[in-house]
């Protein structure tokens, strides 16, 4: 029953973890030569990640993925439970939504991510016939979100939930709830929003600045006018490899959430059409693999996996090209942090496992 | 393209749920698609401009500095290179550890460096002109303490490699590498050069990443002194000696070459270290010899001498009454101590130094007459010599003089002078007429060219001056410059006792003014040396000021240089 693994999507995997180190060492030399005297420093950290995650990807595209579903429940209550130890006053705890273990810093909340995915897609399946009612179609997972909601707000990591409200509105959608139960959904959602971005008042400064970066352009504008310098300076062809200027400390994060923007500055609009391109294709080979999953289980999963990294794309890339409000989304295969790229691989290894179970592409 | 085995769904429009997630993301990346056309192709110029005025800068980049040498080539000042040392407090890591490194190694204290790094802002200066070697080694430690946050630059220190030596005349140069005294500040702008414009591409550190020479600079030009580093340090410790040996206030030691201007040395009694120049205190830095003004006494008994014999009312021969006391328009004026002389010849008025003599002598000039000797002779103007500050002393114009300051100018009363005044007005006595222009700082070729081809203006008759050198040549054979003598060597000269005037109260006892002026040799001047001590015990110019001469000159010997005929 097993067949091959999707080639495309390997292909597509290895060219955008081979770019994204490109990129990531490209944006973090001047940091980690600043910081720690070795402009590799960064790069090195992320090829162990990297390293990781291509063992990560092996083992679940060896992996049958009706083995994960099986415990996906445990997955899905381990990752949130890692989640809220970020919320205690823990040493290893260095705020935000990190954890400090040793060496590696590790972000609970992109494994839910994963969790998730499987999640939905198990209990999904399971309820197939009655997702159109709201008891069974939305209640579940409303409540599922508001726990996962209290936690990245109170991290607060207000990106994360979008994340996570749009991958359950998609696999709602596509297993089968009604629209008019989304739609619901998200009007009541606004409200909710609101108020998340009126308590806190950084996310507030934010969304101003969002609307008026040069009025903000010393404080919460910065970022993003430093973005779109750098973005609009590389033009189509760019300023070249390595010759982006925003990296030189103008740009906060240049090698996290902000690395479309090197990119852009140093590669010009081609390069962010390359890169967009990639990972939309990957995305397209997520559905496709889908559409030829052999269960409900396994098409739920492939297309959240693509929803996955195509929601946190375009969402990254909307902060960068200054369309969307600052986030603190990383960009898939391309920003620094072990987690995001570690996540990203074993995602891809559940793809492929689904591609092999699946039928001919 | 592909086959699918269809999926089945409660809802059976999975397929169509399928597609509208696609046209979700299609339109979303259409978006985006627009919205970078918009900034990168549309809006691409003024995003370019918009982040040029933030990260590029046209910088001055400052060349080295010229070097100053004496007339021999040594080396007084010289540019070596240096580190600037900055800190950027928002990128700084473990500050205790960088605290103890910086005050260990640049000599600062604990207090001063935290005031500095703790400043919050990407760029703050730490020590402009750190040393290489230490710059390195704060740099090395601070790398294994694994403190991060110092930025380091290249930079020029100036170097006096002869410390205290014609400190005051060459002065030094503040941190910006401005001159901020002596030559340093006169010659600013030879000595700077033409700074470089680089075009840079800066950092939010405040470090240049890339640089692009637009505008070549020029390096400083050097200055090479008229001044012989040798004589100026025998002059320094000389007068330095004599000045605390005779308690005195302050004291100048002038070498000029009469036949050129160039000054040989320049030197007081007070000097400080040019390398450490915050240390030193307003009173040290000035320079004596243009800027403090004195009445120059009996020395300008030479210079009234030299009016008269021109204008014939005198010759050396001519007897005259050297008793004490003469009536000048209802003032009685004495000698120094009182003494009477007798008849004597105008001979022994100069050597003996004789007031009455001398007065009488001068009552038969015109007094327009010896003014305009004074003037023409550089009295009461600036020398023009390369230095700042020069006084222009006080020599009142002719409508405003009375008899009595005829007589008194002409024992050198109710003038004033600089010492590079004064030392040019005795060098036209040494040779032969030619009023010089002094300098301190060697022409470049083509302005030696021109000077050759403008000499100097002749403002007394060769004869007269003959006349009146010969004169003083008695002054050290058979007068009051006893002290001077240096066997085998002919000297001319003249001592000077002049009691100060201090404002409000006329001339008060006790404080005077010691001088001595000498030619060296007497019968062909190559070297006019001026000593002045302010307020110096003994008093006497021939007592205490003529030694000074004498034990530099001695030494001067020593190192070869105009020795008797026997022992050449």
């Amino acid at each position: 029953m097993t067949g091959r693994a999707d080639r495309a999507t390997v292909l597509t995997t290895s060219i955008l973890v081979l770019s994204g180190l490109v990129a990531l060492y490209s944006a973090s030399a001047p940091f980690s030569l600043r910081h720690y005297g070795s402009d590799i420093y960064m790069l090195v950290r992320q090829l162990a990640a990297v390293g990781v995650g291509v063992i990560g990807l092996l083992v679940f595209a060896r992996l049958d993925y009706r083995l994960l579903l099986r415990m996906n429940g445990a997955l899905l209550v381990g990752s949130i439970g890692l989640s809220l130890v970020t919320l205690l006053p823990l040493p290893i705890c260095t705020g935000g939504c990190w954890l400090s273990l040793g060496p590696f810093d590790l972000q609970p909340t992109e494994f839910v991510k994963l969790a998730l995915i499987l999640y939905l897609a198990s209990s999904i399946a399971r309820r197939r016939e009655r997702m159109s009612t709201f008891t069974d179609g939305i209640l579940p997972y409303l409540v599922i979100l508001g726990v996962l909601g209290a936690i990245t707000l109170s991290q607060p990591d207000l990106g994360m939930l979008l994340i996570f409200a749009g991958l359950t509105a998609a696999m709602l959608f596509l297993g089968g709830a009604r629209r008019r139960h989304l739609a619901f959904l998200g009007l009541g959602a606004i409200p909710l929003v609101y108020v998340a971005i009126r308590i806190a008042p950084y996310r507030f400064a934010r969304v101003l600045s969002f609307l008026d970066p040069q009025a903000y352009s010393t404080s919460s504008g910065y970022q993003v006018l430093q973005s779109l310098m750098a973005v609009g300076a590389g033009g189509i062809f760019g300023r070249g490899l390595g010759a982006s200027r925003a990296k030189l400390f103008y740009l906060p994060q240049a090698h996290n959430d902000f690395i479309l923007s090197v990119v852009g500055e140093e590669t010009g609009m081609l390069g962010i059409l390359c890169v967009l391109s990639l990972l939309g294709f990957l995305v397209w080979r997520a559905f496709a693999i889908a559409e030829s999953a052999p269960d409900e289980e396994g098409r739920l999963i492939a297309y959240g996996i693509g929803c996955a990294i195509g929601m946190q794309a375009l969402v990254n890339a909307g902060v960068t090209l200054g369309i969307l409000p600052v986030t603190g989304l990383t960009l898939p295969f391309f920003s620094g942090g072990g987690s995001s790229i570690l996540v990203t691989l074993a995602m891809v290894g559940v793809l492929l496992n689904v591609s092999k179970q699946g039928g001919r592409l | 393209m592909y086959t699918s085995r269809k999926a089945t769904s409660p809802e059976g429009g999975t397929r169509h749920r399928a597609r509208s997630l696609r046209i979700f993301f299609a339109v979303a990346a259409a978006v985006l698609l627009a919205r970078m056309v918009q900034v990168q192709v549309i809006e691409h110029g003024s995003w370019t401009r918009a982040a040029a005025a933030v990260q590029e800068r046209e910088l001055e980049m400052s060349p080295r500095r010229g070097a100053i040498y004496d007339r021999d080539g040594t080396l007084l000042a010289f540019d070596v290179k240096a580190t600037a040392i900055a800190i950027d407090s928002y990128n700084m890591t473990r500050p205790v550890e960088l605290t103890k490194i910086l005050t260990e190694e640049l000599k600062m204290s604990a207090a001063e460096v935290m005031k500095l790094i703790y400043r919050s802002s990407y760029f703050t200066w730490i020590e402009r002109q750190a040393g290489l070697e230490t710059a390195k080694r704060i740099e090395e430690r601070a790398k294994e303490a694994g403190a991060y946050g110092l930025i380091f630059l290249d930079a020029w220190k100036r170097h006096y490699p002869q410390g205290r030596l014609a400190s005051n005349v060459i002065g030094f140069v503040g941190a910006d590498g401005e001159g901020l005294e002596g030559l340093e500040l006169q010659y600013d702008k030879v000595l700077r050069g033409i700074p470089a414009i680089v075009h840079v591409v800066q950092g939010a550190d405040g470090r240049t990443y890339q640089s692009r020479v637009v505008e070549d600079g020029e390096p400083g030009q050097d200055l090479r002194l008229t001044l012989d580093a040798d004589l100026q340090l025998l002059c320094e410790e000389e007068i330095a000696k004599c000045a605390v040996e005779h308690n005195a206030l302050g004291g100048i030691v002038v070498v000029l070459n009469p036949n050129t201007g160039e000054v040989l040395a320049m030197a007081q009694d007070k000097t400080y270290d040019l390398n450490s120049f915050g240390n030193s205190t307003l009173v040290q830095r000035r320079n004596l010899a243009v800027t403090f003004m004195f009445e120059p006494g009996s020395i300008f008994k030479t210079v009234a001498g030299l009016s008269a014999l021109e204008a014939g009312v005198v010759t050396p021969n001519d007897t005259l009454n050297g008793n004490d006391g003469i009536n000048v328009a209802g003032h009685t004026m004495h000698n120094a101590g009182n003494v009477s002389y007798g008849t004597v010849t105008f001979s022994k008025v100069v050597e003996q130094s004789i007031n009455t003599g001398m007065i009488a002598v001068a009552l038969k000039l015109e007094k327009e007459r010896f003014h305009r000797t004074l003037s023409s002779l550089g009295f009461g103007t600036l020398t023009g010599i390369e230095l700042p500050g020069e006084a222009k002393g006080i020599l009142r114009p002719v409508e405003q003089w009375t008899t009595l300051d005829l007589a008194s100018a002409s024992i050198g009363q109710s003038v004033a002078v600089t010492g590079i005044q004064l030392i040019r007005g005795l060098s036209v006595i040494a040779n032969g007429g030619l009023l010089v222009s002094p300098h301190i700082v060697q022409p470049t070729e083509t302005k030696a060219a021109h000077r050759e081809a403008t000499s100097f203006p002749r403002v007394v008759d060769v004869s007269a001056c003959d006349t009146m050198r010969s004169m003083m040549i008695g002054v050290i054979a058979k007068g009051t410059g006893f002290n001077a003598i240096i066997p085998g060597l002919t000297l001319a000269g003249k001592t000077g006792t002049a009691q100060k005037a201090v404002a409000g109260q006329g001339y008060v006892d006790g404080k005077y003014t010691s001088l001595f002026a000498c030619f060296v040799p007497g019968d062909k001047p190559e070297m006019v040396f001026l000593v002045v001590l302010d307020e110096a015990m003994p008093y006497g110019g021939g007592a205490t000021a003529a030694p000074v001469f004498h034990d530099v000159m001695l030494r001067w010997q020593n190192t070869g240089h105009f020795l008797p005929p026997s022992e050449r």
